[in-house]
């Protein structure tokens, strides 16, 4: 697989990644549904996905920057397997609103285990495996940006919605700043 | 406060992937891994009454 190729599939998949954020977080804000401990973690798992697809960009591919691309998703996979059966009994409404026709923990597990199938896919292809990085371009950058920015306003987001004590199982309000208003006179 | 940390360690992973050297980058991944299965653990308290 030229080395072109294979840096524009690590590109694809970050702005992949940055987009199941994106679409968190506009249900997070326009849906008011803020996300539970366990979708916290399985949007985590999605940006450490990410670190892998970084490396092989700023470092050269490598099967180790796959490995760690694979690890988080077996971890999204396993986390987000446990919330579908927190809610698989006939009756349950699930939690937060369904995506065409799925929860978001189970599109979440769909695209963990694509992704496990896609970097398999991507290790048999290892005739570049250990070359030189190329120079990122404006896209490649972007990507990084992007998946960057995207995990530091998680980081916001829970500061907001845990304040500094222990996060809600089932949160429906930013701790945060109830508080910050309760103390304004 | 343990998702805080959880997405600071995360943050920094993508930092240190960006602009920091390799060897490190893998150290924190895995100690992230590692924070983030400890808080799965502690989190996945509810029996599921299902039989397999």
């Amino acid at each position: 697989m030229p080395a072109a190729l294979v840096q524009m599939l690590n590109v694809l998949a970050l702005y992949a990644i940055s987009s199941l954020l994106i679409v968190a977080f506009s249900m997070q804000l326009a849906l008011n549904e803020l996300p539970c401990p366990l979708c916290m973690m399985q949007r985590a798992l999605f940006c450490a996905m990410g670190a892998g697809f970084i490396l092989n960009l700023v470092h050269g591919t490598r099967a180790s920057h796959y490995a760690l691309s694979i690890l988080a998703a077996l971890l999204g996979t396993l986390i987000a397997d446990r919330h579908i059966l927190l809610h698989i009994l006939p009756g349950d409404p699930g939690y937060g609103t369904a995506v065409a026709g799925m929860h978001y923990y189970t599109w979440a597990a769909v695209v963990y285990l694509f992704a496990i199938f896609v970097l398999t896919l991507l290790l048999i292809f290892d005739r570049n495996f250990g070359s030189r990085p190329a120079k990122l371009g404006l896209m490649a950058s972007t990507a990084i940006w992007l998946a960057v920015l995207l995990t530091a306003l998680n980081v916001l987001s829970t500061v907001l919605m845990c304040g500094f004590g222990a996060c809600p199982d089932d949160p429906t309000r930013y701790l945060l700043i109830d508080k910050l208003l309760k103390l304004r006179p | 406060m343990q998702f805080i940390l959880l997405y600071v360690m995360w943050l920094t992973v993508l930092l240190s992937a960006w602009k920091g050297p390799r060897g490190l980058t893998i150290t924190l991944f895995l100690v992230a891994c590692v924070l983030n299965v400890a808080l799965f653990a502690h989190h996945a308290t509810t029996k599921l009454n299902l039989s397999f």
